[in-house]
């Protein structure tokens, strides 16, 4: 049994880190206007935000067609995999999801799809923890439960610098109906369901930054922090400072949001999930 | 066969009822998408009966000439109006019959006019456009007809208004966000590019295909604000010398939404949502004679449509409105705006000479239609009345004491209509601490308060109420305030009054640069009576 893992761009996940794991990532492709750069292949993030503010087309993503999934998944069945777990953005912001399912039909190998609900390194940590389980021996079905287990325990705080951004490629979702334009409102930001929604917000980045931490501090003890950001990491280490006196042993992992993320998100955008450690009663 | 070069009476008719049977066909799908303004589902049938006002109108025009079969036909159809959808569709018409009222034959040239005029004079029918709508489409259609070559035919002219309408009408959920989350494109702008479609077929003597498809399957509700709903009024008001000005002023100050006041000297055609609509009517009978007078319960409207759609497809899922409400009290129409946006159910109209009463509070909490309301008074003298309405109905009614607009904003940010009273109340109280308040005026006569002697006319500040210092100019006794409050703040909102002068934007926003540089100053048009400047600072 050679169980192999996949995931996509939006993961987030550092080069080395996925390499070093044998996850294979499957690009989304970013558009400005009609050249299609692969995210993270054509175009790395650092490319991406030096071109956002000076090109006068906004970029859009899309998601990998299923003949790339296929490619990827005969790659691995090539090489000798038998099982495939692919786990992916979630499939209401994205429909990468859809082709890697398309992708899969009719190929010789047990393939199975987790809709992560959650988006950058919130997904691609729990990808992390699926392959670290089969390295361990675990079965692609202990896998998939822990990365799902890993999901459920897994709280998004987004504070974007602009809306602009997810209101043009339509994620904003029901977030939308309580922001306004008469005031400039700073919200926080989650998935929830796999959906974007509101959990509090403020009049100024600092206050929305406040409140996500004191929400997030509800969640405390925690397994993992994944900080994110898309331009600048301003800010990022005073949350991380403060979110580290509730849980001094939690993994810290610091992370840029990629270029499929970035043209939903904008930039100036700060975000940061937490894992919260298992209840010991169960 | 040739197609004519001009359009005679004869022909514009043919070309209008082959618009009407066209739009008729398409009616259930324009009505299926209809979740702008208020999602009742009527937005089809409407247009539809509009546009048959207009054509029967022009049934008794003799002649060949265009001109006045167009004007009769503008005429019936502002009589006939029914719903937001039909007022503008009547403007439309208008439009079109304006430019072409002394015309035997309309030329491609003319009806290239006529569009613009058309889009001109449904954009003049509302007092706050919205794009993403009917509107846009309009416009958008009349542009592309206006850039058609000078030797077009009526034919090219019709097709780009078509083929650039159904591209406008597939961009209005990226222009209104509503529109965006329900899944849907706007009813009133497809209306239109079905309506000029029709028109289309009719000039070319073209067999319809198939109606338009629409995806009524992905429709969800969720997230769709249906505001206040109350009742859905209209009438038509005859006499001489009507005033579609002060009709419209009149019945906004009562608390009109949506309002639409369209027509002629003798003849203005009125269309409103509101909680109450008594006012509105009596208002109308004031003016001159009423007719065609239709008064629906919004409410029951959207619930049949909505249960309508719940028991013929599965996926539709009307969502519960929210346990928690946010009734405000706020003096001026921006201030009203941006407690709706922030998620107000109620906004009371108040201030400091039209304090609200505790009964009038109590009714716009109980009309919220939620299990739980927090009121924000926004004043110190309409604190009292605020709490006599609590005490009235304890186990509706939380008052989160804010003292000013500045305190009432603090709060409404905080304010989540889902979540445990308790714990939210207690989240708004806390977001009021930071919020400062200062608030600019002139005396209006010689006094002395809080230790400050005041002469007749003098600009006068005050800080969370209370007065701290008088000035020689509304911008010194500004600046004087914000001096009191601006430690440690970060962010000024300026909420203009409705008699600020005309430069003052400019003016204290360069004045506030220069004496708190690390300040941001965000200005917005607050349209508050008695106060030319309140700062809220935080």
């Amino acid at each position: 049994m050679t169980v192999r893992v996949v995931t996509d761009s939006t993961a987030d996940l550092p080069q080395g880190l996925a390499a070093e794991r044998r996850i294979e990532v499957v690009p989304l492709t970013v558009l400005f206007g009609d050249e299609q750069l692969r995210d993270g292949v054509d175009i790395t993030a650092t490319e991406f935000y030096e071109r956002l503010p000076r090109d006068a087309q906004m970029p859009t993503s899309s998601q990998p067609s299923p003949a790339v999934f296929r490619e990827a998944y005969e790659r691995l069945i090539a090489d000798g995999a038998t099982e495939i777990l692919s786990i992916h953005v979630s499939g209401k912001l994205s429909g990468t999801l859809d082709s890697a399912r398309q992708g899969a039909q009719g190929l010789d190998a047990r393939i199975v799809h987790v809709d992560s609900q959650m988006a950058s390194l919130a997904l691609g940590i729990g990808v992390l923890r699926a392959a670290d389980a089969i390295a361990g021996g675990a079965s692609l079905d202990e896998a998939a439960a822990a990365a799902e287990a890993q999901f459920a325990r897994t709280h998004v705080y987004i504070v974007p610098d602009t809306l602009e951004y997810l209101r043009r490629g339509g994620r904003l979702g029901r977030a939308n109906a309580m922001i306004g334009t008469m005031l400039k409102v700073k919200p926080v930001l989650s998935f929830v369901d796999g959906e974007v929604v509101q959990l509090a917000r403020g009049r100024t980045q600092a206050k929305a930054i406040e409140a996500s931490r004191k929400l997030a501090a509800e969640q405390a003890p925690f397994e993992y922090m994944m900080m994110m950001h898309t331009t600048s990491r301003d800010g990022i280490d005073a949350i991380l400072a403060r979110l580290q006196s509730t849980s001094p042993d939690a993994t810290v992992v610091n992370g840029q949001m990629g270029p499929a993320i970035g043209v939903h998100a904008g930039p100036g955008t700060l975000a940061f999930a937490v894992v919260s450690a298992p209840s010991s009663d169960g | 066969m040739e197609l004519p070069v001009t359009l005679d009476a004869m022909r514009f008719r043919h070309v209008l009822r082959t618009a009407e049977r066209w739009l008729e066909r398409n009616r259930e799908q324009v009505n299926a998408i209809n979740v702008y303004p208020v999602p009742d589902g009527d937005t089809g049938t409407n247009m539809v009966l509009t546009l048959r006002a207009a054509l029967d109108a022009c049934e008794q025009v003799e002649g060949p000439a265009v001109g006045p079969y167009l004007n009769a036909a503008a005429r019936g159809a502002l009589l006939g109006a029914r719903g937001n959808s039909g007022v503008i569709l009547s403007q439309i018409l208008r439009g079109l019959a304006e430019v072409m009222l002394d015309t035997e034959e309309v030329d491609a040239a003319l009806l290239r006019d006529g569009l613009m005029a058309a889009a001109t004079s449904a954009y003049g029918a509302v007092v706050e456009p919205v794009e993403g709508t009917m509107l846009t489409v309009i416009r958008e259609a009349a542009e592309a007809a206006a850039s058609t070559a000078a030797e077009a035919t009526l034919a090219e002219v019709l097709d780009a208004a078509v083929a650039e309408a159904e591209a406008s009408v597939e961009r209005t959920p990226t222009l209104l966000p509503r529109l965006a989350e329900a899944g849907v494109v706007d009813a009133g702008g497809m209306g239109v590019a079905v309506l000029l479609a029709g028109m289309r077929y009719g000039y070319l003597g073209e067999e319809f295909p198939e109606p338009v498809e629409v995806a009524v399957g992905t429709i969800e509700m969720m997230g769709v604000e249906h505001e206040g709903h109350g009742y859905c009024t209209e009438f038509v008001v005859t006499g001489s010398g009507l005033s579609r000005e002060s009709l419209h002023a009149t019945i906004e100050a009562a608390g009109g939404e949506s309002l639409i006041v369209v027509g002629y000297e003798d003849a203005l055609h009125l269309h409103v949502h509101m909680e109450d609509p008594g006012p509105a009517i009596s208002a109308g009978a004031a003016a001159g004679d009423l007719a065609n007078v239709k008064v629906e319960n919004m409410q029951a409207q959207h619930d049949a449509w909505a249960s309508g759609h719940g028991a013929s497809d599965g996926e539709i899922a009307l969502e519960e409105l929210p346990s928690l409400g946010l009734v405000a009290v706020s003096q001026g129409r921006g201030i009203a705006a941006a407690f709706r946006e922030l998620g107000a159910t109620q906004v009371v109209d108040g201030g400091p000479t039209a304090n609200p009463s505790a009964g009038e509070l109590l009714g716009a909490a109980r009309r919220a239609g939620r299990d739980h309301v927090f009121l924000l008074p926004n004043d110190p003298n309409v604190i009292m009345a605020a709490e006599q309405a609590a005490a009235e109905e304890p186990g509706l009614v939380t008052v989160i004491a804010t003292r000013s607009v500045a305190a009432g904003f603090g709060a409404a940010m905080a304010y989540a209509p889902e979540g445990e009273a308790e714990a939210v109340a207690a989240e708004m109280r806390e977001a009021i601490e930071g919020v400062r308040c200062v608030s600019v005026t002139r005396s209006v006569h010689d006094t002395s308060a809080d230790g400050v002697e005041v002469a007749d006319g003098d600009a006068i500040v005050l800080v969370d109420g209370t007065l701290v210092a008088r000035a020689d100019s509304l911008e010194e006794a500004l600046l004087t305030g914000l001096g009191w409050v601006a430690d440690g703040a970060e962010l000024a909102t300026l909420y203009l009054g409705a008699d600020a002068p005309a430069d003052a934007e400019q003016r204290v926003t360069s004045l506030i640069a220069e004496a708190h540089a690390g300040l941001e100053l965000e200005v917005v048009p607050g349209g508050q009576p008695h106060y030319p400047y309140i700062l809220g600072v935080e």
